[in-house]
């Protein structure tokens, strides 16, 4: 008796799935007609498989695949050497510009097809054009911090100064001769960069005397930058240069409610698909959700699910660059 | 040129089964065999890569170099070899090594347990485990909390038991296609699925009790 419960449980999971071979597939329906209880127990296992599995995704492919890959497949024959499986961390990509340009002439593809091909190659360069973005800030931040004990921060200790201010620190240190790598070339938000950055002493008056000018100052950067942490003493207070071992530095921007709250979910810089991340090592990584660590969960909040300074030194908060480093 | 080739065998084309569409590449190296290949598998395996990978985009790169990888391997196929299998088996390789690329380790570990144990009373006790529990643990739930619950718990299922869930629930494969895509013995495959969904079902009690707290 118990023998055949299982055999029936096996069947039954078999059939479900598809498994059973033609003439085992017959057996098993004509008993299904002839013993109710067989049949009920399998609604029942059907339902329940169902509830446990159905995850209501669909993953429709992007428009366009399957004619990308065809032409991406018609490149790569064309050379000799093949590069390796493009490695999302260093945010180089194997599909370029230059290539589209060649399969498009290797093969015919009519103009309705290939204006997907030439956006999708845009995104592509344009993800990678905001990792190197970032990587230069990047070198030109560690640059700052081997000369001074911390990372940039508000020159006069003022926490309510835009986390912003770190680019108005490295412009006056020398080190951001090039205002275009504070945008994200993928959103396409920041169309008009600052084309100049004013000296701190300057920056700090215009609050005062011309509120619009700053409010667009601070806005003026997609990316959101480390605000520091509690430090043990009780004061919140930059990232200290020894401190960073592989902290997030700077990432595209969180997004943010009509009161300027943080709104959960990714950056909308790309889609809201992820953020780019620059780590104090270097690297700038690809992070598909705002899990950075165990001990920094998210890093566009602090451990007590603040906009505001990390609780300690590992717990890594970026805020917008218009966020005061205190935080809202 | 290439065009009018393209038109002249569309109609054919269809006919072909994808084990003489790749054999025929093979052999002749044209794009059009290839193009239909690519076209057949669009949907089915883009869905497995999307869902498996977690990330579109990557998982975009890894159907694009699936079919490198089948371009290239082509001089191996061999006449009458399952296309399924082996195109799933060559896309699994390079979803996990992308995975590892960006920093998930997909876990390799596992249970050689549940391989040699009695599986026949294992399979009772499963589908006692299905049906008996009351309607089921998340019947409770509301469906889009449902889904969700599903999607976090399938996540934290070690990686190949993930694997084959996938490959036999929501990919229709047969288990000696899986057997063959991830080069195990058809028991494992069944064991764990098994394996799978009484974990999955176990999470979901633990579910239920936590939320009756
Ligand atoms: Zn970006």
């Amino acid at each position: 008796m118990r023998k055949n419960d299982a055999m029936n449980a096996d069947e039954s999971l078999d059939y479900l799935l598809g498994n059973l071979e033609a003439h085992e597939r017959g057996v098993f329906e004509h008993r299904l007609q002839t013993d109710p209880l067989l049949s009920e127990r399998l609604d029942q296992l059907g339902a329940s498989l169902n509830r446990l599995l159905d995850d209501g995704l669909t993953h429709d492919p992007p428009e366009g695949l399957a004619t990308r890959t065809v032409a991406f497949v018609a490149q790569e024959k064309g050379r000799k050497i093949h590069r390796p499986f493009h490695d999302h961390s260093t945010g180089r990509l194997p599909y370029r510009w230059a290539d589209v340009a060649v399969a498009a002439s290797i093969f015919f593809v009519g103009v309705l097809t290939i204006l997907p091909l030439l956006q999708y190659a845009r995104d592509r360069r344009n993800h990678a054009a905001c990792a190197f973005n970032l990587g230069q800030i990047g070198q030109k931040l560690t640059q700052y911090a081997s000369l001074n004990s911390s990372y940039p921060y508000s020159p006069d200790a003022r926490p309510d100064d835009p986390a912003g201010t770190f680019a108005v620190v490295l412009h006056d240190a020398g080190l951001l001769p090039d205002l275009a790598v504070l945008d994200c070339p993928y959103n396409g938000a920041c169309e008009h960069p600052v084309a100049q950055l004013p000296r701190y002493e300057d920056f700090k008056g215009i609050r005062n005397s011309d509120p619009e000018r700053y409010r667009r100052l601070t806005g003026l950067s997609d990316y959101a930058y480390h605000v520091g942490y509690r430090h043990p003493t009780g004061e919140i207070g930059p990232l200290e240069s020894r401190h960073a071992g592989v902290i997030p530095l700077i990432a595209d921007k969180p997004d943010h409610d009509d009161h300027e709250a943080v709104k959960p979910g990714n950056s909308p810089n790309h889609g809201r698909r992820g953020q780019n991340v620059l780590f104090s090592d270097g690297a700038v990584k690809w992070l598909k959700t705002r899990f950075v660590s165990p001990q920094d969960p998210d890093i566009f909040l602090n451990n007590d699910n603040l906009a505001q300074p990390g609780t300690h030194a590992q717990d890594s908060v970026l805020l917008s660059s218009d966020t005061p480093f205190q935080g809202k | 040129m290439l065009k009018a080739l393209n038109t002249e065998s569309a109609t054919d084309l269809a006919e072909i089964s994808d084990e003489e569409l790749m054999s025929r590449y093979r052999d002749e190296g044209l794009e059009f065999l290839f193009n239909e290949l690519v076209h057949r598998y669009e949907r089915e395996l883009y869905r497995y890569l999307s869902r498996y990978i977690g990330d579109p985009a990557l998982a975009e790169d890894v159907f694009q170099n699936t079919f490198l990888q089948l371009h290239l391997k082509r001089g191996l196929y061999e006449d009458g070899r399952p296309v399924r299998p082996w195109l799933y088996a060559i896309a699994t390789h390079q979803a996990v090594d992308s995975l590892r690329k960006v920093g998930r380790h997909p876990t390799v570990s596992l249970d050689q347990k549940a391989g040699r144990s009695d599986r026949e009373g294992e399979a009772a006790n499963l589908i006692d485990l299905l049906v008996g529990d009351d309607s089921g643990p998340l019947s409770e739930l509301q469906d889009q909390e449902r889904v969700q619950w599903v999607r976090d718990s399938v996540e934290r299922l070690p990686e190949t038991l993930r694997q084959t869930l996938i490959l036999a629930y929501h990919q229709d494969l047969k288990y000696r296609e899986i057997a063959d895509i991830l080069k195990i013995p058809v028991g494992t495959v069944k064991s764990r699925l098994h394996a799978a969904l009484a974990k999955l079902q176990q999470m979901a009690r633990v579910a239920k009790r936590d939320e009756k707290e």
